[in-house]
């Protein structure tokens, strides 16, 4: 093999190594879709041509998605301002690569346009920005973010842009200098991927460590930077906590400052004020049917919400994961339970008490939400009952923390796809027995079915080893 | 006869397949200051830990003033101060914060001395207000030793205190060793890789080496004793009192480490024997070997 092909082959072996087998997940996955895909258009059109065009598609989608996914942060990650200076050839092997990748993915979004509606010249722009805008993103630029977030914009409102300046872009000078612009941008986009070392690259480094931490689930829960006024409350609580030489409150500060749930208190009410002032200008501006259709399902929208009991949980688990080391200086300190059981005992109350404090919280901004829509008693009662469906995953909190920490991932998803379809088909079961409504049946089956996990994670408390340092023994 | 503060019996941990500690017993008598040595990876941290009670043990026991280590009552811990290898001071928080947050644990705080060492150790207004991770590796290390000794421990456990200090903060942590804990009587188990610390602190050194203390004695006694004997096989063909370790060089002569064997001063008298006397350094690595 040649010098430079040697070269971009170990560079792409050292990117991607930055996550865990994940060659071997994209080739899988490539594989697996690629076939699943080619099968159906085989089933579906009895084209064997077209459903090995449509596989091939499909594999170099798969391939640029896993080269988006895996390679740029890892290319990123392995450009440090030490390898940027003094590994030979690195840097620019780097750039090369990703200029190369980005030539592919543009060249094939363009040759799929060929056959569609879409003109192949605004594909090729859009492509190539939207690419280089993801690896500005990706090497912690926030214009990067900023701009990904403006192109799903115009995914979304694309009829408002007039259609003479996208005939403009389409093709002519209009496009020769738009082309220009983004080869501009895309150059810069590299430059700051790939700095060469020096002052700007280890300024930039925690911006970068800090995407590339975004890119994993676990990253997504870790403690960061609180905002000026977070940590203004966060250290008044932090003063009367300490004052009042409570344990249970002191063992809540381990979660960190912005998983502290005065934080939570305060990003839901910011988001109540923010939606009752959307709903105040809807209302004077908005024509009557669209208020009326906002009273009717506006209760609705506020129902996601909810998710936020999962990643709650998540966070939690994530932290006590990260704060091991601080665990073991609180098993020393003299207030704490003497003994397993107890101690286990001690932190399980304060993890369950955070966890309904949160979950509360979450299913009040709900309500409070419906009630500001001006939705019926019976949707508010039927939000209520759907909040009681979540109410299962404050149990989470009761863990075996010395053999297991970290995230639940898909059991957590699992078991409350469980626990819902358990309570749903219950409720159903009552509403025919017993003549009660469905949903708050099914409400009633997950409060006893809550009661019945914290039951059994408190049995389990008992008994396992001291919960702190938490995943000494996983 | 005083009774041990720390007593250990039998204890053995695995990691897996590999045996970190086996079979360990040792003892920490009331006042005594220890320096425990060992190369990297040989266990210092894990066996601290467990004479902590913050790791299981697979086998055997601990005790700390009498008590089970699983079982240390509210009293027993408040009169222990602990610095761990790695700084982990609730990084979100701010020096003063961490201090408030650690003395409303503690039932005796001695804010005057926490105040003092503050001052002492270069800790300014605007860095006690500084978040801890925006702290440098010594900065954050003189912190944690600063919440160790808060609470004026009785038993002071340091696994690496000084790693991360330049110079000029091991001096003034072993001043303050020294000064303040040591002259008031506390017992202090460190774990430390800087010899030259512990030839000014400690006055016992324990050896770990294959989940065992190989070696274990008072500083002066051990360097009084230690001796190499380096001589042609003949003459060294029968184990020397007191010996350890053993090395045959590619010429023929044979390289022998002892430690309180008597009866060298004739041996080396005899042709082409040498005895040398050791240095803390070599006992380190002929031990730990």
């Amino acid at each position: 093999m040649k010098t430079p092909l040697k070269d971009y082959w170990l560079v792409w072996r050292m990117a991607i190594s930055a996550r865990s087998r994940a060659d071997l997940f994209v080739l899988g996955m490539t594989a697996f879709f690629s076939l699943v895909v080619g099968a159906l258009v085989m089933l579906k059109k009895d084209d064997a041509l077209l459903a090995a065009s449509m596989a091939l598609r499909t594999a170099v989608g798969g391939a640029m998605l896993g080269w988006m996914l895996y390679f740029v942060p890892g290319a990123v990650k392995l450009n440090s301002p030490i390898n940027a200076r003094l590994v030979p050839r690195l840097r620019r092997r780097l750039i090369e690569s990703t200029a190369l990748a980005w030539v592919c993915v543009v060249g094939f979004a363009t040759l799929m346009s060929a056959d569609t509606q879409l003109a192949p010249a605004l594909v090729l722009l859009a492509t190539g920005t939207w690419v280089a805008a993801y690896g500005l993103g990706q090497s912690g630029h926030p214009a990067g973010s900023w701009l990904q977030v403006a192109f799903a914009a115009v995914f979304f409102f694309n009829r408002r842009i007039p259609p003479a300046l996208i005939d403009s872009l389409a093709g002519g000078a209009g496009f020769a200098i738009a082309f220009l612009l983004m080869l501009a941008f895309a150059a810069y986009a590299l430059q700051h991927m790939f700095m060469h070392g020096g002052e700007r690259h280890y300024a930039a480094r925690e911006a970068q460590a800090l995407q590339l931490e975004r890119t994993s689930v676990e990253g997504q829960f870790k403690e960061r930077k609180p905002g000026r006024f977070d940590a203004g409350l966060y250290r008044w609580v932090l003063a009367r906590d300490s004052a009042a030489r409570n344990s249970a409150r002191l063992l809540v500060h381990l979660l960190g400052a912005r998983n502290h749930w005065t934080n939570r208190a305060l990003t839901l009410a910011t988001i109540l004020a923010l939606a009752a002032l959307a709903l105040l200008v809807l209302r004077h501006y908005a024509s009557a049917e669209t208020v009326q259709m906002t009273r009717d399902i506006g209760w609705m929208f506020a129902t996601p919400l909810l998710l936020g009991a999962m990643f709650d949980t998540e966070k939690r688990n994530v932290r006590l994961k990260e704060t091991a080391g601080e665990q073991a200086l609180l098993r020393l300190a003299p207030p704490l339970p003497a003994g397993a059981p107890a101690f286990n005992r001690k932190v399980a109350v304060t993890l369950l008490r955070t966890a309904l404090l949160e979950w509360a919280m979450l299913a009040g901004a709900v309500l409070c939400a419906g009630v500001m829509t001006g939705a019926s008693a019976a949707s508010l009662f039927m939000q209520a009952c759907l909040c009681c469906l979540t109410l299962p995953l404050v149990a989470a909190a009761l863990r075996d923390h010395a053999h297991r920490s970290g995230l639940l991932g898909w059991r957590l998803l699992l078991g409350l796809i469980v626990s819902v379809s358990l309570s749903l088909g219950l409720g159903l079961v009552l509403e025919r027995a017993a003549g009660l409504p469905f949903t708050a049946g099914a409400a009633l089956v997950s409060i006893a079915l809550t009661a019945a996990l914290i039951a059994r994670g408190f049995q389990r408390a008992q008994t396992a080893p001291y919960a702190f340092p938490a995943g000494r023994l996983a | 006869m005083s009774t041990a503060i720390i007593q250990s019996a039998a204890i053995s941990k695995h990691f897996g397949s590999a045996t970190i500690l086996n079979g360990l017993d040792w003892q920490i008598m009331p006042g005594q200051v220890v320096g425990l040595l060992g190369r990297n990876g040989a266990g210092k941290s894990t066996l601290l830990e467990c004479l902590l009670g913050l790791r299981e043990l697979d086998a055997g026991s601990v005790r700390i003033y009498g008590e089970d280590v699983s079982q240390l009552g509210d009293a027993t811990r408040a009169r222990i101060g602990y610095v761990p290898q790695k700084s982990d001071l609730f990084e979100w928080m701010t020096p003063r914060q961490m201090l408030g947050y650690f003395q409303a644990f503690y039932p005796r705080w001695n804010a005057a001395k926490v105040d003092a060492l503050l001052e002492r150790w270069g800790f300014d207004k605007l860095m006690q207000n500084k978040p801890i991770s925006k702290l440098s590796g010594g900065e954050q290390q003189r912190l944690s030793i600063i919440r160790a000794l808060a609470h004026d421990p009785e038993l002071l456990v340091l696994d690496e205190p000084v790693s991360a200090l330049d110079p000029v903060g091991r001096r003034d942590f072993l001043r303050e060793l020294i000064d303040g804990v040591i002259e008031r009587g506390t017992t202090v188990v460190f774990s430390t890789h800087i010899l030259s610390d512990l030839e000014r602190v400690a006055l016992d050194l324990a050896f770990l080496k294959d989940g065992k203390i190989a070696l274990q004695g008072r500083l002066d006694e051990l360097l009084e004793g230690a001796r190499r004997v380096v001589g042609p096989a003949a003459l060294l063909d029968q184990p020397l009192a007191g010996e350890l370790r053993r090395q045959r060089a590619p010429d023929g002569t044979v390289s022998v480490i002892t430690h309180g064997g008597a009866g060298l001063g004739a041996l080396g008298k005899e042709a082409g024997v040498r005895v040398e006397p050791l240095s803390l350094e070599d006992l380190f690595i002929e031990v730990t070997q």
